[in-house]
């Protein structure tokens, strides 16, 4: 075999080589999008959600199997490779005629075989096959999307928990929370709060609603993401609440609303019918200062003076710790129904499937 | 014909042959005016010894052409002027009663223009079909056969025939299996005005405008002999069997145009002409095999007169130029 062969049969390999390669990886970014989108639509469904576990595997399972078929699957000849070759860089059928050649020894071959090495000399095989953003971007933007909604929504609430480790918010301040998106999003006050409450109430308990606010605005940050930075109002009595406006003002009716109305409440929102009663009673009769008994920490913030509810949570052991699963797992449910992420149809089911489960106590 | 067997000598065969096509280029440049497609065409045609079929209106110089090729290549050049008496004989030759040395008389054979390297059929059309006919075997075969005897054509051999598309009264057109084996059949067009001046001024002066003969007989056999051996990959001949075969309506790769106008597709010479002028075209573009560009160049010369068109497609006006060039198109 003269250099020229080996060189024309070279280079073809070569190409060979990175047409799979590319082929492969082209595969392997589609299956990856596809699996990732798969796993998101498989978690959206109800139905499917105790399948979440199973999707990474599966995810895994095509992506190898995709990429196993795409390597071994119709791969192109080297005639193939060298038409194509020739295409790509305008050789003019040099490529096919030397890979002709190559099986020839007569003074034409060689002349042929000399004219393709001369012309494919410095050319690369990346030259003819380059790697195209185009070819591989849409899968790989759809793989980035789909893992990025799939990765977000756990780590966010794997910041929440870790936020309400040392705050979980209360039953009051969910109940708050409920009522205060409610009025949100209707535009409007719940009509369970009674009109003019925060009026009323203003003269009689002001400090304690000062306290409160912050309170609640210490754990709507918890609950809507921001736990990893503690609002400094609650961290620090007397500071000027960053949400003392109309909002605050309807989160304070709210936590009032639950705290004194929380049969009321229960009514209303579904999912607070454990819970805001048991934080009216945890709090006493005073549950616009305390903000709730789940929340130990919470209590410290708002009132390092006060006992600490720890030791009420640690006195109830392993039922406050389901318990705490389970008001974690009712968030999430708030939470996506607030962002409408739940059809209103469903809500109700959903509420329910996540009672049930927390009585169960198997969040 | 010898088979170079040494790379050194193709190149240099090759490189001549270059050089040789520039020197006829420019000869003929000198003389005939314009349409450098149609000379390239003509001289692929005679490298490969082909035989043309020039059609254009009168005094475009297709004449004049010819000789010229004819003059710059140093070869014996035969003009035979086509008429309704021309008689077989009148072209080939025949044999005729001659005086012996010793005082006896025997019969000798007069060869006729045919033998000429360079044979202009002019307006071939207006000679009888038995006349035409007596091109047939020389055409093909390159000998003539007189009275049992067959004498052999010296080569290099081309004929090429013109005719007049226009006037077609008191003519007879060629038949398809004469047609078919004209390797080109080339088109002179109308010269334009920059070109008729030049034709103006180059031909009404005193000076007479020459070729210069170059290349003989035996250069242009070796660069006939290096032609054949330029190599046809798969892919290339894959490329002219399908074109061929889209010329056929019943088969596969026709269009729905060809299926509607076509009666008769290309023969299999058209193929063989497809290749090898292929071939010399990869040569003059200094590659040693021959690429889908070299066929999609030398098609439509070599496709057009051999397809047969429907009735359909005269009376639509549809012509094999138009078919052969949308077939090249896709």
């Amino acid at each position: 075999m003269t250099a020229d062969v080996q060189r024309v049969i070279g280079v073809l390999h070569r190409c060979r080589r990175l047409r799979v390669t590319q082929r492969v990886a082209r595969t392997a970014a589609i299956a990856t999008a596809a699996g990732l989108v798969a796993c998101l639509v498989l978690g959206m469904l109800p139905a499917t959600a105790r399948l979440a576990g199973v999707a990474p595997a599966g995810l895994a399972v095509l992506v190898i199997a995709a990429v196993v078929v795409s390597a071994t699957w119709r791969v192109p000849s080297i005639e193939q490779v060298a038409a194509l070759l020739d295409v790509r860089l305008d050789l003019r059928d040099r490529a096919v005629a030397a890979l002709a050649a190559t099986a020839r020894t007569d003074a034409i071959s060689a002349l042929v075989l000399r004219d393709a090495c001369l012309v494919l000399r410095g050319r690369a095989p990346a030259d003819a096959f380059p790697w195209r953003l185009q070819t591989y971007g849409p899968a790989v933007l759809t793989a980035a999307i789909a893992g990025l909604l799939l990765v977000w929504p756990s780590a966010h609430l794997d910041d929440a928990r870790r936020g309400t480790g040392s705050s979980i918010p209360s039953g009051a301040a969910r109940a708050t929370n409920g009522a205060a998106r409610e009025t949100r999003r209707d535009g409007r006050r719940s009509p369970s709060t009674p009109a003019g409450t925060s009026t009323s109430a203003a003269p009689a308990t002001a400090p304690a609603a000062a306290k409160t606010a912050k309170a609640v605005t210490s754990v709507t940050s918890a609950t809507t993401g921001q736990a990893a930075q503690p609002s400094a109002s609650a961290r620090q009595p007397g500071a000027s609440s960053p949400r003392r406006d109309g909002r605050g003002a309807e989160q304070r009716d709210g936590l009032r609303t639950a705290s004194r109305e929380g049969s009321a409440t229960t009514a209303r929102t579904g999912s607070t019918a454990t819970v805001a009663p048991r934080a009216a009673v945890g709090a006493g009769s005073s549950s616009a200062r305390t903000g709730g008994t789940g929340g130990g920490a919470l209590t410290l913030r708002t009132d390092p003076l006060r006992p600490p509810a720890s030791t009420t949570v640690a006195a109830t052991g392993r039922a406050a710790g389901r318990d705490r699963l389970a008001r974690g797992a009712r968030d999430r449910v708030e939470r996506a129904i607030a962002r409408d992420e739940i059809p209103p149809t469903s809500r109700q089911y959903v509420r329910d499937y996540f009672l049930a489960i927390a009585r169960a106590g198997t969040p | 014909m010898t088979t170079l067997t040494t790379a050194a000598d193709i190149e240099s065969q090759a490189a001549i042959f270059r050089d040789c096509f520039a020197h006829l280029q420019a000869e003929i440049g000198r003389v005939f005016v314009g349409q450098p497609e149609l000379v390239d065409h003509l001289l692929l045609c005679f490298f490969c010894q082909g035989h043309a079929l020039i059609e254009g209106p009168p005094g475009l110089g297709k004449t004049l052409l010819v000789r010229t090729l004819a003059d710059a290549l140093a070869l014996t050049f035969a003009r035979i002027q086509c008429t309704p008496d021309l008689m077989p004989a009148d072209v080939t030759g025949t044999n005729v009663l001659v005086d012996g040395p010793g005082g006896g008389r025997r019969f000798a054979f007069e060869r006729g223009p045919l033998f000429a390297h360079v044979v202009l059929a002019d307006e071939i059309n207006r000679a009888t079909p038995r006349t035409q006919a007596a091109f047939l075997e020389a055409m093909q075969e390159r000998h003539v056969t007189i009275f049992g005897v067959t004498h052999p054509i010296e080569e290099p051999f081309s004929v090429f025939a013109t005719q007049n598309p226009i006037e077609m009264e008191g003519t007879y057109p060629l038949p398809e299996a004469q047609l078919d084996r004209f390797f080109f059949k080339l088109h002179v067009r109308t010269p334009d005005a920059a070109d008729l001046a030049t034709i103006l001024t180059r031909t009404t002066g005193t000076d007479v405008q020459r070729a210069t003969p170059r290349f003989g007989v035996d250069g242009v056999r070796a660069m006939t002999a290096l032609i054949k051996q330029v190599a046809v990959s798969e892919t290339a001949l894959r490329a002219v069997v399908r074109l061929v075969r889209a010329t056929h309506p019943d088969a596969e790769e026709s269009g729905a145009q060809v299926r509607a106008y076509v009666k008769y597709g290309a023969s299999p010479r058209a193929a063989q002409a497809v290749i090898l002028a292929a071939k010399a075209r990869a040569l003059l573009a200094a590659r040693y095999h021959v690429a889908v560009e070299d066929i999609r160049a030398v098609a439509a010369p070599a496709l057009t007169h051999r397809v047969v068109l429907n009735f359909q497609a005269e009376m639509e006006g549809v012509t094999a130029d138009d078919l052969v060039g949308g077939m090249l198109r896709t």
